[in-house]
């Protein structure tokens, strides 16, 4: 529809909630040290998908490890920063807000957004699905959307039957219209609801629209990428979107968990992007996929404990496929904190990445600072 | 406004509690205004709550982590409480004293702040502060716990004196210093870690050894200090008084400018913060006093629409009206939904932003929270079978006529009063319905979906989202 | 099979710790498989049956909330077969010990053999279920397949809870709301009611499960008093269990792995993770080990009794007052 000619560059958060162990993800399953540590909660050599002679994927990622070897996944690993926070919310919170030494209510994706569109023209410009929205996409004065269901956004979503909803939402406009004199706060909420009026109308086209041969497996995340796909297809302009998939925080029974987190996330991801080809529409996508932590390096014989150093990755046709940064050392006096993996690449100089190389925007300011960046994209 | 006494005692109960339902706001005003209010400052002379349902019916609240399910207790009890006032003063100072859950990830601290504030809110400033100041999970947020009399920790000195007294300008840099020496030592009993066995409860402790008992000068005086002198001169101070007063104004009255403003920001009603400024000042500092003196004012009966609700008073008022999350609980009711759905709102209880707490007023509005606001009410009226929806059915007779329906409604779901806009659009709806007939059980079966419908556009307003 | 006639009782020590947070997250019930230890467990952390060994190790779940909500009471049968009471569906459901569900029965209402709330759960001798229908204020028995056989406590009851069954056929029932223990014969005669409110010996607060031994001694799971006493079946108070936990060990291993846990765990009061956290289900075997879920610590404590057997010729008549003379 756009008749502009080169396609703006979308970037995709998906943020893995509770701590990945990035160990048992990209497995160092040639090294002894990993068995040593991990006496109970190893993958064996056999069961590991190698990627080289060192290491290997977790045995559920086979998904992930066709896109991987289509050149389509950077692994950046030891992702991190200094003296990580083990908390799960604190964690999250920096990663965030990028501001590991003060609390802020400032996302990083917040001001990614203000700058794509500065005027805050288009709701749609940074949209989250799932319930509430993410620390990272907030910023007073921001406009964004958040979507629990794609298929019945918007206000009245729980009136079902369509004739009744849109009368409601009329006699809501009404109610909302414009009212003279009584007062800045009633005038604020008129506007608001007429704001949040357009933006489902715009967004509603999403659904109606899409058509695709692409099955996607039956999980939260699966319907979430789904989701992008569907709005990122309609093109309404959207840049920034973001999703999570929850239960990586394995203390105990992570044998039987991981697998089928991964399984999800694996298939999720592979569908997504033969989605997005089938639409043509995967040149200007990237998604990244991150976590608030990795786990620890020993096991306690159920499951690991919150950590520091973990992995990241990049994934999408832009991207140039394969290993960045270097994997944490098992060494025990290389040990963070004296049992974490010790992180070996800033998480803000990853986003510094995204910001400078994919969306051109200034990283700094964003960031907060000047971070070892890396090259992880394809030169045209 | 004030003439409609109903109205004005349900007025009072919005602001004072979490609103009523109509059963519950007719027996309420069977007393005369000034003595609701001496009820209400009074929490006392009501029963607590039995809670011995709700404890054998969700078993979260029996172990201490998952604080979701413990801010939904605390809804859960807002919306069940005879004594509102107890559970409104809570979160009064929890809007003071932010303390949030992400940093300590420590529940049974958290929950035993909340009681705390339950127990002493309506007390006076000073045991308010000393208890404060000995609250582990205040302890831990604000680092006193690093506080050593060799390598002290300002953080809770200066918030103490910032966010939780007087309010910057009215101190040095120098007072700070010395009032966090005076609460060198005071700690808390190390917990026993999460793993393997889950959470146990702390205490205060007052480590003597690691006390700088050396001589300080706080505020122009000179002495010893230990914390107990230093909440002693902050409660002597005017600043104090001011500070305290129009918190208790903007939580109660009317919405102020965001607090971190104040310094520059003159109240909205310098009369009446000057005029509870005499009382706290007479009275040392007794909230109680302050709060009778506030809810009997003309400024606060005339306070209407000058409040946007907090996503707590939202959720909690709103289901207070549907009969829900009853002292028994429904088959599957989950307190951790009440949490959840003040949340998504903006307002996620025991785990605030940060130790400033929540921007409030219009902050709290933006177009997804309002969405969620909106679609939260009208999703709680979409059951025509809650008790709540069937006692307002059952007191709206045998017949409605098109004319009346709108204000029937605004009558019992507050009694509320809309602008002539709203006003036209629910009249245009009631127009649509017609007359209804509630008279026969087939009737009243078929029209209860459009009287539903009408609560469910009357609580969609712009008016229903001010206090 | 008869009674002892008394008991030197020598003690009734701690004997082990099973489980740990996020595998026996929120325990509510325990029974027994030949091999096996089956959890009932509900809330936040996890609805569904884990099953572990006396090894503490973890070998996985059952059921699920897609076969109940929320679930009270655990039987394990001859055959290994698992039923739960469930009181948000008012059903009772069976599966086996794969997890297989089996069977699902129960009607929401106040009618015969309908239920409200189903809660506690006992077997009789002849392999029936005794099962306590709290919101109708009633206890009903029931056959395996949920043919209703007979009603008990009409009248007396608020809000039963737990209920047990002895050697004799005897039914013993939570008065939860009154906080109070109701024998009934089998017959549903009110034989004996045992306890009032309070703190004290022999009071209860909010008591939620009940057990009886072969000895006839009858255990009181007195949960919001966070402990559990024990009475002969004279309803004579003899002692109380308040805690003595150890670490499991799962949990050992756990806390050797975790290097600031163990600093932790030196810095702080051992004494307080000993004890019992509003323990919920009290069941004991015929070893007389007494099972506790310490729902609050995520874990079970078991103690198992220490006491001889007397015949009626070893033991002094009984005395009608207190003697000070001793020798």
């Amino acid at each position: 529809m756009a008749t502009t000619t080169k396609k703006d560059p979308v970037f995709v958060v998906v943020q893995l909630s509770g701590g990945n162990d990035f160990m048992n993800t990209v497995i160092p399953y040639t090294n002894p040290l990993y068995y040593d540590n991990r006496t109970f909660l190893n993958i064996p050599e056999e069961d590991v998908l190698p990627l080289d002679s060192t290491l290997g994927w977790h045995p559920e990622m086979g998904p992930f490890k066709e896109l991987y070897d289509r050149g389509m996944v950077a692994i950046v690993q030891g992702i991190g920063y200094p003296d990580s926070n083990r908390s799960h919310f604190r964690g999250m919170d920096i990663w965030h807000t990028c501001t590991p030494d003060e609390v802020s209510t400032i996302g990083w994706l917040g001001n990614t957004i203000e700058q794509l569109d500065p005027t805050g023209e288009n709701p749609l410009t940074g949209i989250n699905f799932g319930v509430g929205l993410p620390k990272a996409m907030t910023k007073a004065g921001v406009p964004v959307t958040s979507v629990s269901n794609l298929d019945n956004y918007g206000l009245m979503s729980g009136i079902t039957a369509e004739d009744q909803k849109d009368e409601a939402l009329q006699i809501f406009k009404n109610m909302y219209g414009q009212a003279v004199g009584t007062g800045p706060v009633m005038d604020y909420l008129s506007r608001t609801g007429n704001d949040v009026l357009t933006g489902a109308d715009i967004i509603k086209v999403a659904p109606e629209r899409y058509e695709s041969t692409v099955e996607y497996a039956d999980s939260p995340i699966g319907k979430s990428l789904r989701d992008v796909a569907r709005v990122h297809t309609a093109d309404l302009g959207t840049r920034i979107f973001y999703t999570q998939q929850g239960g990586y925080d394995t203390h105990a029974n992570q044998l039987p968990t991981q697998p089928g987190l991964f399984k999800d996330l694996a298939r999720a991801v592979n569908d997504f992007f033969a989605d997005l080809e089938e639409h043509d529409a995967d040149d200007n996508v990237i998604m990244l996929i991150f976590s608030e932590f990795g786990r620890r390096i020993a096991d306690n014989g159920s499951g690991t404990d919150h950590g520091s150093g973990g992995g990241a990755f990049l994934v999408g046709k832009p991207v140039d496929g394969g290993l960045y940064c270097e994997y944490p050392s098992l060494e025990r006096d290389r040990w963070a904190k004296g049992e974490d993996l010790e992180h070996t690449i800033d998480y803000r100089g990853i986003y510094g990445t995204v910001l400078e190389q994919w969306l051109g925007l200034e990283a700094a300011p964003i960031v907060q600072g000047t971070f070892e960046q890396i090259n992880p994209f394809k030169t045209n | 406004m004030g003439s409609n006494d109903l109205a004005l005692k349900a007025h009072l109960l919005r602001r004072a509690g979490f609103g009523a339902s109509r059963g519950e706001l007719e027996e309420i005003a069977k007393n005369g205004y000034e003595e609701i209010v001496e009820d209400l400052i009074h929490p006392e002379r009501f029963e607590d709550l039995d809670e011995d349902y709700i404890r054998r019916y969700n078993p979260e609240l029996s172990y201490h982590d998952g604080f979701q399910n413990h801010a939904g207790r605390w809804i859960w009890r807002m919306i069940n409480t005879k004594r509102p006032l107890e559970e409104k003063m809570a979160l009064f100072w929890h809007h003071v004293f932010a303390t949030a859950y992400y940093k300590s990830e420590h529940v049974p601290t958290l929950i035993a702040q909340i009681e705390t504030f339950r127990n002493n809110g309506l007390s006076n400033i000073k045991k308010v502060l000393n208890d404060l100041a000995k609250d582990p999970a205040m302890n831990y947020w604000l680092d006193n716990c690093e506080n050593h009399s060799d390598q002290p920790n300002e953080n809770w000195g200066r918030e103490l004196l910032e966010l939780f007294s007087m309010g910057v300008g009215n101190y040095s840099e120098d007072d700070i210093k010395n009032a966090s020496r005076a609460f060198t030592g005071w700690t808390f009993e190390q917990p026993h870690p999460l793993y393997p066995f889950g959470h146990f409860a702390s205490s205060f402790i007052f480590d003597e050894d690691d006390h700088d008992g050396s001589e300080k000068t706080f505020l122009g005086k000179t002495g010893n200090f230990n914390g107990e002198d230093i909440v002693e001169i902050i409660c002597e101070q005017p600043a104090t008084a001011k500070f305290i007063c129009r918190h208790l104004y903007t939580f109660f009255v009317e919405d102020e400018p965001q607090v971190h403003t104040w310094s520059i920001e003159e109240p909205r009603n310098p009369e009446a913060i000057d005029e509870m400024i005499k009382v706290f000042m007479e009275t040392d500092g007794d909230i109680r006093s302050i709060l009778r003196f506030v809810f009997n004012s003309d400024f606060f009966k005339d306070a209407w629409y000058k409040k946007v609700k907090n996503p707590t008073e939202l959720v909690a008022g709103t289901i207070k009206l549907t009969g829900m999350y009853d002292v028994i609980p429904k088959e599957g009711e989950a307190l951790g939904t009440l949490y959840g759905s003040a949340s998504v709102m903006g307002q996620a209880l025991m785990n605030p932003p940060t130790v400033e707490g929540w921007h409030t007023g219009s902050e709290w509005i933006d177009g997804g929270t309002l969405n969620e606001r909106v679609n939260f009410a009208v999703n709680q009226f979409d059951d025509v079978s809650t008790p709540g929806f069937k006692d307002i059915l059952s007191r709206l007779g045998d017949q409605v006529k098109s004319d009346d329906l709108v204000g029937r409604c605004l009558d019992l779901i507050g009694p509320i009063e809309v602008g002539n806009e709203t006003h036209a659009a629910l009249s245009s709806y009631a127009d649509a319905v017609g007359d209804l007939d509630l008279s026969t059980d087939q009737a009243r079966t078929e029209n209860a979906v459009k009287i539903a419908r009408m609560i469910q556009l009357i609580v969609s307003t712009r008016e229903y989202q001010f206090a | 099979m008869a009674l002892a006639h008394e008991l030197l009782r020598s003690g009734f020590p701690y004997y082990m710790t099973l489980g740990q947070r996020r595998v026996t997250s929120n325990p509510v019930d325990i029974g027994f498989g030949k091999e096996n230890v089956y959890v009932l467990t509900k809330g936040g952390l996890g609805t569904e049956v884990r099953v572990i060994n006396w090894e503490d190790e973890n070998l996985g779940v059952l059921g699920g909330t897609d076969l109940f909500q929320w679930p009270a009471a655990l039987l394990v049968d001859s055959e290994e077969n698992l039923i739960v009471s469930d009181e948000a569906k008012h059903t009772v459901v069976t599966m086996d010990k794969d997890g297989n569900h089996l069977e699902t029965w129960g009607v929401k209402g106040d009618g015969e053999g309908e239920l409200d709330r189903p809660s506690g759960m006992s077997f009789d001798s002849e392999g029936n279920i005794v099962l306590s229908d709290t919101m109708n204020n009633r206890v009903q028995r029931f056959t395996r397949s949920g043919e209703h056989l007979q009603t008990i406590g009409v009248g007396d009851l608020d809000s039963p809870w737990g209920v047990a069954v002895d050697q004799l056929d005897n039914v013993y029932v939570v008065d939860w709301k009154n906080d109070r223990i109701v024998k009934y014969s089998r017959d549903g005669d009110l034989v004996m009611t045992l306890g009032s409110s309070g703190s004290g010996k022999g009071e209860f607060n909010r008591p939620s499960s009940v057990a009886v031994d072969n000895h006839g001694d009858i255990y009181v799971c007195d949960r919001q008093n966070n402990r559990v006493q024990l009475f002969n079946k004279e309803g004579k108070y003899i002692q109380s269990f308040h805690g003595n936990a150890s670490l499991s060990k799962s949990g050992q291993t756990y806390i050797l792995a975790n290097a600031v846990t163990l600093r932790l765990r030196a810095m702080s009061d051992v004494e307080k993770t000993q004890l019992l956290d509003v323990p919920m289900t009290i069941r004991v075997d015929d070893d007389f080990r007494l099972f506790i879920t310490d729902f609050g610590n995520h874990r079970i404590q078991i103690y198992k009794k220490d006491a001889i057997e007397l015949s009626q010729d070893q033991i002094a008549p009984e005395m009608r007052n207190p003697i000070l003379f001793t020798t």
